[in-house]
């Protein structure tokens, strides 16, 4: 026999496709001796050629036999499918429901995903934009990155490297702005050098970019701003009054968008601060002071990188020497890519809060986990009513349809499903909208037809939720041997029943998990709302001090509040715990020696701690009696002493410096008492050492503790002396326990998403359980009856039907426990105080899982247990 | 009853004539023989599995053989029907050939 070449045998492999069956061995056959021929005539390749002329020439029959079958084939399907739905319409709405569910959720959070990786993106030059942010290295227990640098980095940074094409600095201020009668407290006001505007992208309606910002007193405002000033006069070249100074408007821009790690609505000239002789030693010649933002732009061929390297030798040649004798210490500073500000960096002293890529994570966890659940639904049900549809798959075999072809058309079945559910789930999503935002915090708009990475992605949801949950059934009912199923000779049901039992205790391990989950952040939210703070936050009404004339007069403006018996005591401080807490440095001298350290710092007068129901464990409090208490008395806390190894706090010597140690120490005294520790920032964090003095220049809020009863009368009081102080500001009050709470959002945020999607997956999951259910019972129907009639109480029955599933969702806390433990005390890490995962929480949601299933398969259970036997055994 | 066309009627006569070797690629060897010129494949298979479809023609499987690959050959046989037809033509063009004979005979 003579060997037939490779070629041709590749060739005869397109036969296989083209060629309807029956024609393919003599064609085959034919064209090989022609081909033989050929080659042995006029040579191998004209041979081949020849060949591959018939395989073209077979081309357009195949075409037009394979889509007029296929046509005929998907109309088929699709009427099928319809009556399906239609005939099995429980299962229908089980299975479509769920994946509308989970599919919503994956959109709500794909929606959410891709507004938190759009900030800052607006800006031409994002990829070149770095924030320069400093480290410090100072003994002492402040914490060590800032998002702030101090003012002459920005324009030596630009003199120094020829990398540098432009910088910027931005500081911000809350401000009293007044344009005639009009007064409004902005809160989102910059300074900024002139070159803002060719670094961001911020784009200007009216106005030169290049030269708005260049003199001092020129501000540029937003078009809302504008709008809220001037109307719909043109704003430009008019005046507004910013903290009692006029500005000129030399440029309007456009709105910022939100999705940017800053707002600004004004931006007013660097120049202003700049040309002031105080400003110029306080801030514009200190490398110590870090108050300023700064960015650069990066020129286009220069890596971030190879400039971080300079930092130390530029650090070392400018500011160690200043920041060694100030701050006791070193700083290193470090380039932030623009880009990753708002989702990766959490420094202290932050423009304003910043996302956080762990959220977005835990998110995308739980999408998933409710997407999976729903997915199984789907493939639970379709195995397990595969038995009803076993007979048409049997049928289609034996009329001709291949492997492949039922294999397609299950897909296409689950993949119309998913559509379907897709609808229903863009609908969910529009009306969750609103929800989601409320609850995330965010503005987030559904643009189906302008959001392509959207689209696309609906699209792959639909292709991968179709797939997942079509291909096990697919695969499965195509396997049926035609002959086995018509004849009823294999018992369908015992074959794949593993599967579904491992599908429902996967679905319920998640659905266990989130549900662990849930109820560990409960648990540790109200640990830290529980906790000893070591002050006391009710009824303390706090009052932002915005006028000078009452910062200077505050022991008079006090005496004049505290007439009222209702107000216990007041202080003006910096700010109360969980609001605006100073940080400086100070020389300790102690027995051993002295120390320079930089701490967290508190300025107030002498009511502070008994305002807020401090303890103090040790020494005594400020006392207006000691005159001397206001010039040269510290307190500290037990971090302090703890932290800086004081044997005998109260003899320790404290030396400070006030706003600039280069200029001469302020202020220098001893420890006169200890206060116990208490929270004055977020509970995170562990308690930092702090120290307390009485200083009135730093002051910023009015704080009074007030009798818990008659408050609106006690408020109304206050707030009719605050007018007479001070007319020029609004009057503004809050309580100190709901500021405080305002500490843990982020924590209150997750709790609530954390209930909402763990709700729904156990929704979905006891859904497809109660689908299940369904199913078995209706197989039994006849087992049942059976029971029923030899005797059978309607309690076996029962506990016959549910006994399976009750003991697969039990099982299935075997797999979430762990899981869940380690995951949530990884979470747990974040905090230094945290609760300890008890031992009930496992119990409870193991009970809860039970108590749902139970519910979930009584419904059948009972139904089929009260049945007449009559009625089920008749039906044959 | 069909009428065939005169390659109908070239690859039936072809089929009886190579008797039980009548296999596409004979049948266009036996055409390509006697008529001298070439005749493709597809202008043979085409008409034959027409006249499979209007059941004038069956086919069975032969033997298989070295040179097609150990491939059987598709053996095409007339049949009643078939015959039929020929038949047919063949009484239809005998009546229209008469005149060409009486043509040709030298007249007296």
């Amino acid at each position: 026999m003579k060997k037939r070449s490779f070629s041709f045998k590749f060739l005869e492999f397109f036969l296989k496709y083209l060629v309807p069956f029956e024609d393919q061995e003599n064609l085959a056959g034919d064209f090989a001796e022609m081909a033989d021929r050929i080659s042995y005539a006029k040579g191998k390749v004209r041979a081949i050629c020849w060949y591959v002329i018939q395989i073209l020439k077979l081309l357009p029959s195949y075409f037009k036999n394979y889509t007029s079958w296929s046509v005929t084939m998907v109309f088929n399907y699709f009427k099928i499918a319809l009556r399906n739905i239609k005939k099995y319409a429980t299962y229908s709405f089980i299975n479509i429901t769920g994946l509308a569910i989970g599919m919503a959720c994956v959109i709500l959070i794909l929606l959410f995903i891709q507004d938190e990786l759009s900030y800052d993106r607006f800006h031409e030059n994002a990829d070149r934009i770095y924030r320069v942010v400093d480290s410090f290295d100072v003994s002492g227990g402040i914490d060590r990155d800032f998002a702030l640098t101090s003012a002459p980095f920005a324009p030596t940074l630009k003199q120094d490297f020829p990398e540098v094409e432009d910088a910027v600095r931005l500081l911000t201020r809350r401000h009293m702005v007044t344009y005639e009668d009009k007064k409004y407290f902005e809160d989102f006001l910059f300074y900024a050098d002139a070159s803002v505007f060719n670094i961001f992208t911020f784009p200007l309606v009216a106005g030169n970019p290049e030269t708005a910002l260049v003199e001092p007193n020129t501000i540029v405002i937003s078009e809302s701003t504008s709008l809220k000033y001037f109307g719909k006069d043109d704003a430009m070249n008019k005046t507004l009054n910013i903290n009692d100074d006029d500005y000129v408007v030399t440029g309007i821009m456009k709105n910022m968008p939100r999705n940017s790690h800053f707002y600004s609505q004004i931006f007013a000239s660097m120049k202003t601060f700049e040309k002031e002789q105080k400003f110029q030693e306080l801030y514009f010649q200190s490398w110590a002071r870090h108050e300023f933002y700064t960015y650069i732009l990066l020129h286009e061929n220069y890596s971030s990188e190879d400039l971080q390297v300079k930092f130390p030798a530029f650090i070392e040649k400018y500011a160690a020497q200043q920041i060694q004798t100030i701050l006791g210490g070193r700083i290193s500073s470090k380039l932030q890519p623009l880009k990753s500000i708002h989702l990766h960096s959490h420094l202290q002293m932050e423009i304003s809060p910043n996302g956080d890529i762990k959220y977005v994570a835990i998110f995308s966890v739980i999408a998933l986990f409710i997407l999976l659940i729903a997915c199984v639904n789907f493939i639970n049900l379709a195995t397990a009513r595969s038995v009803n549809r076993s007979k048409e798959v049997g049928l289609r075999k034996v009329v001709g349809a291949s492997r492949y072809q039922i294999i397609q058309q299950f897909l296409g079945e689950s993949l119309f499903f998913t559509l379907f559910a897709l609808i229903l789930a863009l609908i969910l999503v529009a009306f969750a909208l609103p929800f989601f935002n409320s609850l995330t915090g965010k503005e987030i708009e559904m643009n189906y037809l302008t959001n392509f990475i959207l689209l696309g992605s609906i699209g792959l949801l639909l292709l991968f939720v179709g797939l997942i949950s079509g291909s096990y059934p697919a695969f499965f009912i195509s396997r049926y041997q035609p002959v086995n199923v018509l004849k009823k000779t294999i018992n369908i049901r015992s074959g794949k029943s593993y599967l579904r039992k491992g599908l429902v205790i996967f679905q319920f391990t998640l659905s266990i998990i989130l549900f662990i989950a849930t109820a560990v952040v409960l648990d540790q939210l109200d640990f830290l709302r529980n906790r000893k703070l070591g002050f006391n936050k009710e009824h303390v009404v706090v009052i932002p001090i915005r006028s000078n004339s009452i910062r200077k007069n505050a022991e008079a403006v006090k005496a004049e509040l505290m007439q009222n018996p209702n107000i216990i005591s007041g202080t003006i401080t910096i700010g109360v715990p969980g609001g605006l807490v100073a940080g400086d440095a100070i020389r300790l001298v102690t027995d051993e020696g002295e120390k320079k350290l930089t701490l967290r710092m508190i300025y107030t007068d002498h009511d502070y701690v008994k305002t807020m129901g401090m303890e103090i464990v040790e020494g005594r409090d400020f006392s207006k009696n000691m005159s001397t208490d206001a010039s040269e008395a510290f307190l500290i806390n037990e971090a302090a002493v703890r932290e800086f190894k004081l044997e005998n706090p109260l003899e320790t010597q404290v030396e400070w410096g006030g706003s600039d140690y280069a200029y001469g120490i302020e202020k220098k005294g001893r420890v006169i008492g200890v206060v116990k520790d208490f929270q004055f920032q977020s509970l995170r964090d562990a308690i930092n050492p702090l120290i307390i003095h009485v200083w009135s220049q730093n002051t910023f809020v009015f704080a009074m503790r007030i009798q818990p009863d008659d408050i609106s009368g006690t408020l109304a009081f206050i707030e009719n002396k605050w007018k007479d102080l001070d007319p020029a500001h609004p009057f503004e009050y809050s309580f100190m326990d709901e500021t405080f709470d305002r500490i843990y959002r982020s924590e209150e945020k997750l709790s609530k998403i954390f209930s909402v999607f763990s709700m729904l997956a156990i929704f979905i999951a006891a859904l497809g359980l109660f689908g299940l259910a369904l199913f078995m019972v209706e197989q039994r129907t006849k087992e049942i009856g059976v029971r029923k009639v030899l005797g059978a109480s309607m309690g076996d029955i029962f506990v016959l039907l549910s006994k399976e599933f009750v003991f697969l969702v039990l099982f299935a806390n075997l797999f979430a426990w762990p899981t869940a433990y380690f995951l949530m005390h990884k979470w747990l890490d974040n905090f230094a105080y945290r609760v300890n995962i008890g031992f009930w929480i496992f119990i409870f949601a193991a009970a809860v899982a039970f108590v749902i299933a139970l519910l979930t398969i009584s419904f059948q259970a009972m139904r089929a247990a009260l049945a007449n036997p009559i009625e089920s055994l008749r039906y044959e | 009853m069909k009428n065939l066309t005169r390659k109908e009627e070239l690859i039936m006569l072809s089929i009886l004539n190579l008797k039980s070797n009548a296999y596409l690629i004979a049948i266009v060897d036996h055409l390509t023989k006697i008529t001298g010129k070439n005749v493709s494949l597809t202008s043979v298979h085409i008409p034959l599995s027409r006249l499979e479809k209007f059941e004038l023609i069956k086919s069975n499987y032969g033997e298989a053989t070295a040179v097609r690959g150990g491939r059987r050959k598709k053996i095409y046989k007339i049949t009643n029907l078939g015959l039929e037809a020929l038949e047919e033509h063949k009484r239809v063009s005998d009546i229209l050939w008469e005149d060409y004979l009486e043509y040709l005979l030298p007249k007296e």
